[in-house]
């Protein structure tokens, strides 16, 4: 049982490190850029990691500065520690092979890199761009698909949150929080459905940021230089 | 928007849940349908626009006027849970892109009227209960459709975001928007709707069934527990408590006693952050550790930890499972699906199961949500049985009905 419990409670505090990370604050100019800006930059960070180990303290510092520079520097915290998680699994299991600290430390600084670089996109992704291109390109049927989940992940997450402080309560075993969150998932798809078919119709709309843009495509021109100077020196 | 339905009846699995209706609504009219959970209402909702039987399987049949198919396309069903009605993941673009709107200003505007403006940019998902129903009816009522169908649309809501919501109904009748509203409450809709029907087994009647005065009766009858014994306490205390996305605290310095055997109701109007306070509370007790405390969210559903009452009772107490039914009023579901019990079946058999548990204390949000008056009065029953066996009593709620067991009352309101 206290095993269970420890799983819990990091179960719990894995969840809300993604509700925080994510999803909990409200909609910003930040997150009107478009997309295809935005997969530019995460490309080019994962290029600069991929090319040498100058080049990944560049895209970390990239990394850092998207978040500063668009206004998500109180989210920074919560996803660098969600960024560890995998950091400090993939820092242990290296260990074994290199026989050496610092090529697992390497290792360790690509991981977390890529792995900020990927929660920052995800956070600075708009669904409702998503919805309205999806629309545009008479995607109708599909577009509803990103701005519900956007919507449901936080709200199971949170769920599954009460259902795992209730089983911690009751002193029960964790899969039992885990089944009933199935289970209520299970419950709130029919209701999605029901609620959803009686509504008007979707039709998403959106507008572009110029300033985050502009921003946004400063930091892509940084890292495109970084590119090409690292490949002109090794 | 007229249409006229004449033995109109809708069977699920083969069973008749709305039997051979007759209904007849005129554009910019209102009729109110009250009844025991159970009844029918929503069905009769679901089937009216469509939801049955294109979502959830089942027959319709009856003479309908103009036709099903335009009931259909002309009607909008505003759930009971209000979440599952809200789609995109913020507020300004759920107003923009399910009503006419066409500018945020003007979104402001009309959340403005619901106290719903510094919301505009929020996440839909941090709203609390209440504004998400707020700004579910905000759609419903400002889509292209004439005929809105409001399922419990009050539930959520303290008394004057109620009375609010209730005269903008009328004010859109005006414009000749028709509604079909069911609720339990029907005293506080007698202004705006033109006829009040109640449903019985399926069938509409026009009388008071002899059931509602009886819950009434039988509601007003409940005081509170006389068994709060504070030689045995427990206390709370809480330095700040915080909205995850907020910059100013919501509480600083809170301190609660619970005795035992005590009912302490939380109260204050919808968004004032009851929930969040009682989780907290919650939580803290886990941390402590000393008090053997349980939470009952508002969705009870995620309370249990057994697939059927009787796993559940019998996880808590195998000696005593079935009186703990019987008592409950739950011995012929025992062995049913958790899933299939109603809301206040759901209720009973937690509060059941945090008395077979022998809890301390038990925090409880929001135990009177969607429920008829006599199932309200069934749970708050259960509450006053199990707090005389002395289990002290944390309860947030908007719900007046609540006050009549409360042996203390918090108006968060005062802690703002």
């Amino acid at each position: 049982m206290r095993i269970g419990g420890k799983l819990s409670s990091l179960v719990k505090y894995a969840s809300e490190l993604i509700i925080r990370s994510l999803f909990i604050y409200g909609d910003m100019e930040s997150r009107h850029v478009p997309v295809i800006l935005n997969l530019t930059l995460l490309l080019t960070q994962v290029v600069l990691v991929n090319l040498s180990a100058v080049g990944s303290l560049i895209a970390l510092f990239s990394t850092l500065l998207t978040y500063v520079f668009r206004g998500a520097s109180k989210v920074l915290k919560y996803a660098s520690i969600l960024a560890s998680i995998p950091t400090i699994w993939y820092f242990i299991t290296s260990l074994p092979f290199t026989l050496s600290v610092v090529k697992s430390l390497a290792i360790t600084v690509n991981v977390f890199t890529l792995s900020l670089a990927t929660l920052a996109f995800l956070y600075f992704i708009n669904p409702i761009e998503l919805a309205y291109l999806m629309n545009r390109l008479k995607l109708k049927e599909v577009s509803l698909y990103p701005v519900l989940t956007w919507k449901a992940v936080p709200h199971i997450l949170k769920d599954l949150k009460t259902a795992l402080t209730i089983a911690s309560m009751k002193n029960v075993e964790l899969w039992r929080g885990l089944a009933i969150t199935v289970v209520t998932v299970e419950e709130y798809s029919q209701f999605y459905e029901e609620a959803q078919h009686a509504k008007g119709v979707f039709q998403p709309k959106y507008w572009y940021s110029w300033r985050d843009t502009a921003i946004t495509a400063c930091l892509v021109m940084i890292n495109l230089t970084a590119i090409y100077l690292l490949k002109l020196c090794f | 928007m007229t249409f006229e339905l004449n033995g109109f009846t809708v069977r699920l699995d083969g069973a008749l849940i709305v039997n051979e209706v007759d209904l007849s609504l005129s554009r910019g009219e209102a009729v109110l349908i009250a009844g025991p959970s159970g009844a029918g209402k929503s069905t009769l909702l679901k089937s009216l626009c469509g939801v049955i039987p294109k979502v959830v399987r089942g027959s319709v049949s009856g003479f309908v006027k103009p036709s099903l198919d335009f009931l259909h396309r002309s009607s909008i069903y505003l759930h009971q849970e209000p979440w599952f009605f809200i789609t995109t993941p913020y507020v300004w673009s759920e107003v923009l892109s399910f009503t006419d709107f066409k500018r945020l200003s003007d979104v402001q505007e009309v959340l403005n009227h619901f106290k719903l403006s510094r919301h505009l940019m929020r996440s839909t998902y941090t709203l609390s209960a209440g504004e998400v129903q707020r700004l579910a009816f905000i759609i419903a009522t400002h889509s292209s459709k004439d005929l809105i169908l409001l399922d419990e649309p009050t539930a959520y809501l303290d008394r004057p975001n109620a009375d609010n919501l209730i005269k903008y109904v009328k004010e859109l009748k005006g414009f000749g928007k028709s509604f079909i509203i069911v609720d339990h409450d029907v005293s506080v809709w007698l202004d705006v709707v033109d006829k009040v029907y109640y449903m019985v087994d399926g069938k509409l009647v026009e009388d008071e069934p002899e059931y509602y005065s009886k819950a009434y009766e039988a509601l007003n009858d409940l005081d509170p527990s006389e068994s709060r014994d504070c030689l045995k306490h427990f206390i709370f205390e809480v330095d700040e408590i915080k909205f995850p996305d907020a910059e100013e605290p919501l509480l600083k310095d809170f301190k609660l006693e619970v005795c035992s055997g005590e009912v302490v109701l939380i109260k204050g109007y919808s968004g004032v952050g009851k929930t969040t306070l009682l989780k907290t509370l919650a939580e803290k007790s886990v941390k402590d550790g000393r008090i053997k405390s349980v939470l009952i969210p508002d969705n009870p559903l995620l309370y249990f930890s057994g697939s059927t009452p009787a796993e559940e009772l019998n996880l808590a107490n195998p000696q005593l499972s079935s009186k703990f039914l019987q008592d409950f009023g739950l011995s012929s579901k025992s062995n049913i699906p958790v899933v299939k019990l109603s809301t206040g079946e759901r209720r009973r058999l937690a509060l059941a199961s945090a008395l077979a548990r022998g809890y301390e204390l038990v925090f409880m949000d929001e135990p009177t949500i969607g429920l008829d008056p006599w199932n309200k009065y069934l749970v708050l029953k259960g509450i006053k049985k199990v707090a005389e066996l002395g289990t002290g009593f944390v309860i947030a709620s908007h719900d007046e009905d609540l006050l009549k067991i409360a042996n203390e009352v918090i108006n968060l309101e005062d802690w703002r």
